[in-house]
């Protein structure tokens, strides 16, 4: 599972979210790809991204989008959500 | 003959000297405003007291809408030498009671009159109005001088309300308009941009100029709407209009909590923010520290400008409360430099905190979320007030 991670620089809600993945990361082993949305606007418009930051699209083996969050999460939230993604493999 | 002589002096011993004596004259004066309900519970209380008392004359001047009793209020404060710039503020001699809280400031003052019936009087109010022409001189005050906005808490001692609610409606409002989004993602783009830069100098002094030029900018701002108020708060319906607004930018706040799903950064105006951020781009990249320094300088001002059209409810709703309390200059610029204080604090945590990491942190958008909440409440409370109940604004007890 891959995940694609579209941040702002501006963005507090996005800075939090990358704290939490930090974190989750320790236990965690993620692919993750960090996009800008001003910096990478290019990349950025084939996810079509709406209006709010940061969107985290997660990605199946064959770039296949399995499901995205958009806005700021909790921890605990994100790590559910990556137990039940892993339990669905 | 003898006897008679006698009689007539024993009559008279039996009179009693005062009877014979005229009462000495002393005046009360007050200075009121007549959206203040402390004030004319003072002048109800003093009518009916002095109703039977010819001595003891009652002059009440209005500061509403009257240029000339707000000169007098002044010179007179000037004079005796106690600047208190509350209401009801009533002078008798050369003491001052300042609110009025019944039973308590009702004694205090027949307490006062007693004092200058029995000792010596001077009409100091008249002397500055020129009604009386006897020069009084400033003398230790031995009457009364009380504040009736002093209470006494456990440990905290006496402590005066109103020197603790202005304050403390400064540091709240400003605390939540610091919340604005506005101008948030800027100060974090800055920053990142300044810690890519690897110098600490660099990120220091333009960060710390933003911030600056920032406060600077809201404050000017806030003390010429301020200047406004006070020019324009004493014509009721104007205060009403104001009143009206508040609650509609409250309205719009609350619209906001309610609306947003997501706890996230909301993306607008794309043009906007890529001519920002390459101007942030270029600011960095200048060699010419004077040149960076101006540029930092223009663009914080400029943002700022920007700001308050996003969060124009509740400077200006601060501005009025200021207005509606009849402060002096220094008060004014005290609480205004509170409220910056506490507008800048979010702000200030997150660069302080980046200088020293080089890590940039956010604050959470949920705080941000419940900030147009809570904001959104205080607009609608404060412009309900100022409709209705103005003089519970201006934290007379």
């Amino acid at each position: 599972m891959k995940i694609v991670k579209i941040n702002a620089l501006w963005c507090p809600a996005c800075l939090i979210m990358n704290n939490v993945f930090d974190k989750i990361k320790k236990n965690y082993q993620l692919d993750i790809t960090d996009l800008d949305y001003d910096f990478d606007s290019e990349i950025v418009k084939d996810y079509n991204v709406g209006r709010t930051l940061p969107v985290i699209i997660f990605l199946d083996d064959s770039d296949n989008e399995i499901m995205r969050i958009v806005g700021e999460k909790k921890e605990k939230e994100i790590i559910s959500l990556l137990e039940s993604l892993r339990g669905n493999k | 003959m003898k006897r008679i002589l006698l009689l007539i002096l024993t009559i008279f011993l039996f009179i009693p000297i005062n009877g014979l004596a005229k009462e000495k004259d002393i005046t009360l004066y007050l200075f009121s405003l007549d959206s203040c309900p402390h004030c004319q519970a003072e002048i109800k209380f003093l009518n009916e007291y002095l109703i039977d008392k010819e001595n003891i004359h009652f002059v009440d001047y209005s500061l509403t809408n009257n240029s000339e009793n707000r000169e007098l209020y002044q010179k007179v404060q000037d004079y005796i030498g106690k600047e208190n710039s509350s209401v009801p503020y009533l002078v008798i001699g050369n003491t001052t009671i300042i609110g009025f809280i019944p039973d308590t400031t009702e004694q205090t003052i027949k307490d006062a009159i007693n004092y200058y019936l029995e000792n010596d009087y001077c009409d100091y109010v008249g002397n500055v109005s020129g009604t009386n022409k006897t020069s009084c001189d400033i003398k230790e005050n031995k009457g009364t001088n009380t504040n009736n906005n002093n209470y006494t808490l456990p440990i905290l001692g006496k402590i005066n309300a109103k020197n603790v609610s202005l304050p403390l409606v400064a540091m709240v409002v400003g605390f939540i308009d610091g919340f604005n989004p506005c101008a948030m993602w800027i100060l974090l783009f800055l920053i990142t941009m300044l810690i890519g830069t690897k110098d600490r100098k660099k990120m220091w002094i333009l960060g710390t100029t933003f911030l600056l030029v920032s406060a600077i900018t809201y404050l000017a701002f806030m003390k010429s709407w301020l200047n406004v108020a006070n020019f324009i708060n004493s014509i009721s319906y104007i205060r009403i209009a104001i009143g009206l607004v508040g609650i509609t930018f409250g309205i719009i706040n609350m619209k906001n909590f309610l609306h947003k799903n997501e706890s996230g950064c909301e993306v607008v105006n794309d043009k906007k923010r890529n001519k920002i951020i390459d101007r942030i781009k270029k600011i960095i990249k200048q060699s010419n520290f004077v040149l960076a320094l101006l540029g930092i300088a223009l663009l914080a001002i400029s943002v700022n400008l920007i700001e308050l059209l996003c969060s124009l409810g509740l400077p200006v709703m601060f501005t009025q409360i200021l207005s509606l309390n009849n402060l002096s200059k220094s008060m004014e610029w005290l609480y205004l430099l509170i409220y910056i204080f506490f507008f800048l604090l979010d702000d200030l945590i997150i660069f302080i905190i980046a200088m020293k990491t080089f890590k940039v942190t956010g604050i959470s958008t949920r705080y941000t979320k419940y900030s147009h909440l809570i904001g959104g409440l205080i607009l609608i409370l404060i412009g309900i007030l100022m409709i209705f109940k103005p003089g519970w604004l201006m934290f007379n007890f």
